[in-house]
């Protein structure tokens, strides 16, 4: 190494020693969703486009998971009195690096034993017995949790972005953004049949799309950039779409977006969110978007019952609230479940 | 994209974005476009998230800045003005020699072409050797050495000081 060569290493390490600016990944989102905003402005003339999809489900594979059998059980301290933990799993915090698999515990409804399968939980039946997973994005397959058996599916790609159970268990909606032309919408998987149907190309943009409480038609929450990179994106209202595609409604809920049917009360009449500016959970009135109650700071998990909500609070504690935000329950749950990417509730049977 | 592909980039930002900038401000030397260079790359990484964050997504990110930098050079309008948050500092009399030295090499590396400084940042910023180096570049090890020798010459041309410095500590 040569004396240039030493300053020259010195001065690039003086150049480059700054802090790095806040709201880099929520300015990247805000930047993708534009590009993407322009793309679907680009392709859809009409406000609806069928077009072929290229994920299927015709020739799926069974095969027993060895993973099931294999990992010890954990804690099952989790369950609370009226609600069973069915699975989650973790992502988050060094999770995209090659070196940490996915996982998902999940809980054998016969048994009630948890088990860890090292792929990722996109969406739960309402039961709890059967599991959309995919593994590493690179294939998909409905994991059965009563047999620890995955079908996994011929054809899935990572153009699936999101994925959500009907009520009465049979379909599930997926979220498709095709990469090759950048079409956005929905495609119905019938669980039973295995199969896909058609992308549903649908002029809006935002997402995921979730079934409504009445399994009857889906809705979404589009969105627009706020014009600051800094902030994350405006949401517009929320849309309810029948299963072609047209647009039933509109809400004006645009305290933050709707990402699961749990986010429903059971009752069907009101929806918990978190604010995305606030971090607060908002509740608010599913057919007039007024706001009901701000109960507390933190991420939803579902609905308790009909005035009380399940969350995380900033500490990363599973709590029971009511709408006033006062905690009438603690759950006693393992540290690697404190901030899960995925948390699915079903009901004890 | 779904909540959780955006919880695990944003995850994943927060966790390697000192580390990022740094490589983005080491490429060029200037906070505000050290950012857009950060954020174009992070942009692209976002809109394949799903399989990017399966690979290595850093590398992915660092070969993502280095080769859209050098794209940038190409673009009509870039180099006719370079923005700057701070007032030129040559009319001052008060600076010692070191400071002379340390603005004058900075003031070098900002007027190399960028696929020079991209190599002497792989190089002395990131510590790669050459046959990584090439990879990110997408040409032959040996053109790393040759556009490295050649970078280290423009240095000595720009600031002769540096040249005079070095000498000035041998004889020491």
């Amino acid at each position: 190494m040569t004396q240039l060569q030493d300053e020259v290493r010195r001065a690039l390490r003086e150049i480059a020693d700054a802090p790095p600016p806040a709201g880099l990944a929520a300015a990247a989102i805000a930047r993708v969703r534009r590009r993407r905003r322009r793309i679907a402005a680009a392709v859809t003339g009409a406000a609806v486009v069928f077009v072929s999809v290229t994920i299927g489900l015709s020739t799926a594979a069974v095969r027993p998971d060895p993973q099931w059998q294999a990992d010890p059980p954990i804690s099952a301290t989790l369950a609370p009195d009226r609600w069973v933990v069915a699975a989650y799993s973790g992502l988050t915090p060094g999770s995209a690096t090659k070196e940490q698999a996915d996982w998902t515990v999940a809980r054998n409804p016969a048994t009630g034993a948890y088990r860890t399968v090292p792929y990722r939980l996109v969406t739960s039946a309402p039961a709890g017995d059967r599991m959309l997973v995919t593994d590493r994005g690179v294939r998909g397959g409905i994991l059965d949790a009563n047999t620890g058996r995955t079908a996994w599916i011929d054809g899935y790609s990572n153009d699936v972005l999101d994925a959500s159970w009907s009520p009465d268990g049979r379909t599930i909606a997926l979220t498709v953004s095709r990469k090759d032309d950048g079409a956005f919408g929905f495609a119905l998987l019938d669980v039973g049949r295995r199969h896909v149907g058609q992308l549903v190309e649908v002029d809006t943009t935002g997402g995921p799309f979730v079934w409504a409480p009445d399994g009857q038609s889906l809705v979404i929450s589009p969105t627009h950039s706020s014009g600051d990179e800094a902030l994350p994106d405006v949401v517009e209202n929320l849309s309810h779409f029948d299963l072609t595609g047209r647009l039933l409604r509109t809400v004006p809920i645009t305290a933050g977006a709707v990402r699961a049917t749990s986010d429903f009360s059971p009752d069907g009449g009101r929806i918990a969110m978190s604010d995305w500016v606030s971090q607060r959970i908002v509740v608010v009135d599913a057919r007039t978007g007024g706001v009901v109650a701000r109960p507390a700071t933190g991420a939803m998990v579902g609905w308790y019952d009909d005035n009380h909500l399940v969350m995380y609070d900033s500490l990363g504690t599973m709590v029971v609230v009511d709408l006033a935000g006062t905690v009438v329950h603690t759950y006693d749950i393992p540290a690697e479940a404190r901030n899960p990417s995925t948390m699915v509730l079903v009901p004890r049977r | 994209m779904d909540a959780e592909a955006r919880r695990d980039f944003t995850a994943f930002v927060e966790a390697r974005s000192a580390a990022l900038f740094r490589t983005a401000m080491g490429l060029t030397g200037h906070r505000q476009q050290a950012e857009d260079l950060l954020q174009s790359a992070l942009a692209k990484a976002f809109r394949h998230w799903p399989r990017v964050r399966d690979g290595h997504p850093e590398a992915y990110l660092r070969q993502a800045m280095y080769r859209q930098q050098i794209s940038w050079f190409r673009r009509p309008g870039w180099g006719r003005e370079i923005v700057s948050d701070r007032l030129p500092e040559h009319g001052a009399t008060d600076r010692t020699a070191h400071v002379d030295l340390r603005l004058g090499l900075r003031e070098a590396l900002n007027l190399l072409p960028p696929k020079y400084r991209a190599v002497l940042v792989l190089r002395y910023l990131e510590d790669l050797p050459d046959d990584e180096i090439a990879v990110i570049l997408r040409c032959k090890p040996v053109t790393v050495r040759t556009q490295a020798s050649r970078a280290l010459d423009r240095i000595r041309e720009l600031c002769p000081e540096l040249e005079h410095h070095l000498i000035e500590e041998n004889r020491r």
